[in-house]
């Protein structure tokens, strides 16, 4: 019970930071971190794949609706947390999954943090580059506008990681 | 059958997953009609009111650029107002059309800010913060959107004082605008809110609530710019003329910006007074 209302509560914050204030960062035309990703990456694995799978899309869509964008970020959001198993899996060695995936600083070291988030924020921001350009003779162009903004998203999300859960074991 | 089960169960959510992409696919593709129509003005009723809070923030860092933006607008405007210019109508063709008039720029304007400003002593003045460097000179009328504000007396390289019309020495030539009469306007009491109209003669009719506006006889302000309005009237038994009381259109506790009105003949003029002077 705790632990729900731990994640209720940082769905509410970063839901509303990205409303607030992440959806006018807007640089240079295609920059647009996309932090509320932090709550679907600390979302424990544990709980049962179809309500990730619910809870990704209503994330997706409330950020959609403030977007006017009804579809893409639910598809992406949707997408990144049904592929997260299989990267939690090749970054573990393909292994089979340790019971608690809690991908925070103290828990697992900094290079796999590092190389889960990017991964994840990339398929997300793959997924939402293609859907919202849909011309593949653009392809340059979505591959270079996803990459930057991966780094981007990922960079504030490491931050934020750091910043708020550095000293919990 | 119960092989079926177990295969649903196991891949229920796999079925799931297809099923909430197929629902997003859905909505990007917005040429669904109805639905999508639906879904998005619903959702608009409950972010729209979100997104105009969040946008009253947002706007706060945004004013002073956009008051850039107003300012050089309102100077674009203000550049491009009739008494600007002098119009001669030198040919009968022109006689019936205002657009064919051949006008001629007589004044160019730019705006500064207030630096200091007092309201409350005998002699009050402004500084502002455009001097010589601006192409600021003495003698250049200031103005506030709302009228008159004074006359620029000195300049230094960055910064230039500005005798306000809350000063014994300002005197502004104006006109009572329906009855046409010229006089001069002169501040007496220690109120910053009204000022005096005096040389009316006591036989014109003048009622309360007339403007008074510059007369552009004086070739620091342009013509017709409001200087206040008429609040109080009543002969003077010492002499023939009226005493009239203007409340000033001006609000002088509170300036921020000012335009700057410089004659583009002035020296030309000048120097045609001090010739008539001499003689």
């Amino acid at each position: 019970m705790n632990k729900f209302f731990t994640n209720l509560s940082r769905f509410i914050i970063l839901i509303l930071l990205q409303v607030f204030v992440f959806n006018y960062v807007q640089w240079f035309g295609f920059m647009n971190p996309f932090v509320y990703l932090l709550f679907l990456i600390l979302l424990p694995a544990e709980i049962p794949k179809t309500f990730q799978y619910i809870i990704a899309f209503i994330a997706g869509f409330i950020v959609d609706a403030f977007l006017r964008t009804y579809g893409i970020q639910s598809f992406a959001c949707v997408f990144a947390i049904y592929l997260r198993p299989y990267i939690i899996l090749i970054l573990n060695g393909l292994k089979p999954l340790d019971a608690g995936v809690r991908p925070l600083p103290g828990v697992k070291p900094f290079n796999w943090i590092l190389v889960y988030t990017l991964l994840f924020v990339f398929v997300h921001q793959i997924t939402v580059t293609i859907l919202e350009t849909f011309q593949w003779a653009q392809w340059l162009r979505i591959f270079w506008t996803s990459l930057v903004n991966t780094l981007f998203t990922s960079f504030i999300i490491l931050c934020l990681e750091y910043i708020f859960y550095s000293d919990r074991k | 059958m119960n092989r079926l089960r177990e295969l649903i169960k196991r891949y229920f959510h796999l079925l799931f997953f297809v099923l909430l992409l197929v629902f997003s696919i859905m909505l990007i593709y917005k040429n669904s009609n109805y639905q999508h129509f639906a879904i998005s003005t619903s959702m608009q009723r409950i972010t729209g009111p979100i997104q105009k809070f969040g946008n009253f923030f947002y706007r706060q860092f945004h004013f002073p650029r956009e008051n850039a933006y107003l300012m050089e607008q309102n100077i674009e405007l203000l550049r491009e107002r009739e008494n600007m210019f002098i119009f001669s109508n030198d040919s009968v063709q022109s006689f019936y059309s205002v657009a064919d008039r051949n006008k001629r720029r007589m004044y160019a304007i730019t705006n500064a800010h207030i630096v200091f400003n007092t309201t409350n002593k005998t002699f009050n003045y402004i500084i502002i913060d455009k001097g010589k460097l601006d192409g600021i000179v003495p003698d250049m009328a200031v103005l506030s959107p709302n009228g008159v504000v004074g006359v620029v007396s000195d300049v230094s390289r960055n910064y230039s004082t500005v005798i306000s019309l809350l000063n014994p020495n300002s005197r502004i030539s104006a006109k009572i605008i329906p009855i046409n009469q010229i006089g001069t306007v002169m501040w007496l009491d220690n109120d910053p809110t009204i000022a005096h109209l005096t040389d009316i003669p006591q036989h014109l009719m003048v009622s309360v609530g007339d403007s008074v506006v510059t007369s552009g006889y004086s070739y620091v302000f342009p013509k017709d710019i409001l200087i206040g309005t008429v609040i109080e009237k009543f002969d003077n038994p010492n002499n023939t003329f009226l005493t009239i009381t203007i409340k000033l259109a001006t609000n002088f506790r509170n300036l921020n910006n000012v335009y700057l009105v410089s004659n583009l003949y002035k020296s030309e003029l000048d120097s045609l007074q001090s010739k008539f002077r001499n003689e």
